[in-house]
């Protein structure tokens, strides 16, 4: 029973991280505008976020420090500090956008403007971050988050033409109407939802707040493999439903009420109702990660007492960096910025940013200083750096991409 | 200093380009015009489909009504933004001139409509909502030869 628990963390990780915002809205407009044709980006995101999660996870309970407090060790002030900088202005903008995707949630379920809600919400994101124990926020968001999983029950109960599907998966094609720079456009923003940079930061902390040892290895294991698969798995669903529905009707996907309209056609009231939780809680998983990963980096990287386990008086500069991110990301929305916009730029700027926060964990995960003998076996160098080496093309990639098409056609 | 004043600098510079990408820049020959008049039709179509698909759920009591009156609303800020964005645009020919008096009464048209739902929907008039998918389909046909013709 333990240990089934103990995979929740794999699942709020998956869930929270993987379908946040950015993947939600990602994953529908790229089906909306071209069926299957990006979902190869998302099984190689997952390859490469399961491959950076696991090292992550194995580094921290093996060395029983988290990731950024070795970047610093590792690498020197300077170039911990651009690490630092980059990681955590992506991050902030990410908790922007999930505030904002929360405030859209009840915006659709209430019809008061998403504007008026986004302070509440900001407070009970604190609210719980302060809280709740880490163990809960994990099984309430995490699995409350699993009601997402109606998106695979619509594509089946939609008679779904699977072999169609298929085709368009494996045989990818630009329509007519896009343009070739648009579709990789969408290629690299697809690739930034899913390998968001926070993720493996959050783990490797959450195995340390979860005190994981060599014990835990396997369970490091199954979750990463599992968990992500599973947003994964959320992730096609939710792109093959706007292939099924939204293509065919012309529908390009801008907003969250757009992206739920295939659930709400195909499965009716009681899937879209299951949609939007799942959805509020894997956004609520999203912003907590996004939140504790801000004060998690800042305070590794600057050697403070950091950690939900800490009281704010054990370690307050922690607490201190959790709160004023908040603010900062709660002003972000505030200012009137479009959330699902703001969603889109921070993805392409999870991809401009990502080598720069996944290098040091590769590193790291092959120096036996930190790992002994658990270092990476030669296939997973080889996978890791097969795909690094894209991942450096996405982020060289990117922000061309967004001004040719002036942010995706 | 030195180095943390170039890597704001960098910062600075990459948001201004970020948000000079979202303008709507000027059209200087017709092909341009087009492209963009081709845009700004899409997105209404856009618009009106997801319109229409609003009504479909709402009709068959598939989802609750605010739901539906925030689908239409982003709807109806969608076509606005498609309808302002491309009249605002200064043809550079004859020919634009005439795409111009062939595309915007369609967008406006789109626009009206849709704004007709979005009232609609608020008011969770669901009938009302029923009459206006004639309306919305025939705007959809409209749309579509502009497409054919622009593409």
């Amino acid at each position: 029973m333990k240990r089934i628990f103990e995979i929740t963390l794999g699942i709020l990780t998956a869930i929270g991280a993987f379908v946040d915002i950015g993947d939600f809205v990602a994953s529908a407009a790229t089906g909306s505008r071209f069926r299957m044709g990006v979902a190869w980006v998302v099984v190689l995101g997952t390859i490469t976020i399961v491959l950076f999660a696991e090292m992550a996870g194995r580094v921290a309970a093996l060395s029983q420090r988290a990731s950024f407090d070795l970047v610093r060790e590792r690498f020197g002030p300077r170039l911990g500090g651009v690490n630092l900088l980059a990681s955590f202005a992506v991050n902030l903008l990410t908790l922007a956008a999930e505030i904002g995707g929360l405030a859209l949630v009840i915006e659709v379920l209430t019809g008061l403007n998403y504007l008026f809600w986004v302070v509440p919400l900001g407070v009970a994101v604190w609210f719980v971050m302060w809280r709740v124990k880490f163990t809960w926020m994990e099984r309430i968001f995490g699995l409350t988050g699993l009601a997402l999983l109606v998106v695979v029950f619509g594509v089946w109960h939609a008679g779904a033409d699977w072999h169609d599907l298929l085709h368009s998966a494996t045989h990818p094609a630009v329509p007519s109407t896009e343009t070739h720079a648009v579709y990789w456009y969408w290629v690299v923003s697809m690739f930034g939802a899913t390998i968001t940079v926070y993720e493996p930061f959050f783990f490797s902390s959450g195995a340390i707040e979860e005190k994981w040892g060599r014990q835990d290895l396997l369970v490091n294991r199954v979750n990463t493999y599992f968990g992500f698969s599973l947003g994964a798995v959320i992730s096609l669903g939710l792109m093959a439903l706007a292939a099924i529905y939204l293509y065919p009707r012309g529908i390009s996907v801008d907003t969250l009420s757009q992206a739920s309209l295939p659930v709400s056609a195909i499965v009716g009231k009681g899937g879209l109702v299951l949609l939007l939780i799942g959805a509020f809680a894997a956004f609520f998983g999203a912003a907590l990660e996004t939140g504790l990963s801000a004060g998690y980096i800042v305070c590794q990287y600057f050697g403070w007492p950091w950690g939900k386990m800490f009281k704010p008086k054990e370690a307050p500069r922690f607490h201190l960096v959790v709160i004023v991110t908040l603010v900062g990301a709660l002003l972000l929305v505030q200012s009137s910025i479009n959330p699902i916009k703001l969603t889109e730029f921070s993805i392409v700027l999870v991809a401009v940013a990502a080598p720069l926060t996944y290098l040091p964990i590769l590193l790291l995960a092959n120096d036996p200083r930190y790992v002994g003998d658990k270092t990476n076996s030669r296939a997973t160098n080889t996978a890791a750096t097969i795909v690094f080496a894209l991942m450096v093309v996405a982020a060289i990639a990117a922000i061309p991409l967004l001004l040719i098409t002036k942010g995706g056609g | 200093m030195l180095q943390g004043l170039a890597s704001a600098r960098t910062c600075l510079a990459i948001l201004t380009l970020i948000s000079v990408a979202s303008c709507v820049g000027p059209a200087r020959t017709f092909d341009v015009y087009a492209s963009r008049a081709e845009n700004s039709v899409e997105q209404a179509q856009s618009a009106v489909q997801t319109t229409l698909a609003a009504i479909d759920v709402a009709v068959a009591k598939q989802a609750f009504a605010p739901f539906v009156s925030i689908t239409i609303q982003d709807a109806n800020e969608t076509v606005d933004g498609a309808e302002s964005g491309f009249a605002s645009i200064q043809p550079p020919d004859q020919a634009s001139d005439e795409l111009r008096q062939e595309v915007l009464p369609v967008l406006s048209d789109a626009s009206d409509a849709i704004a007709l739902a979005r009232i609609a929907a608020r008011r969770v008039d669901v009938e009302s909502l029923a009459q206006l998918r004639p309306r919305l389909t025939d705007l959809s046909r409209q749309l579509d030869q502009l497409v054919e013709e622009l593409t």
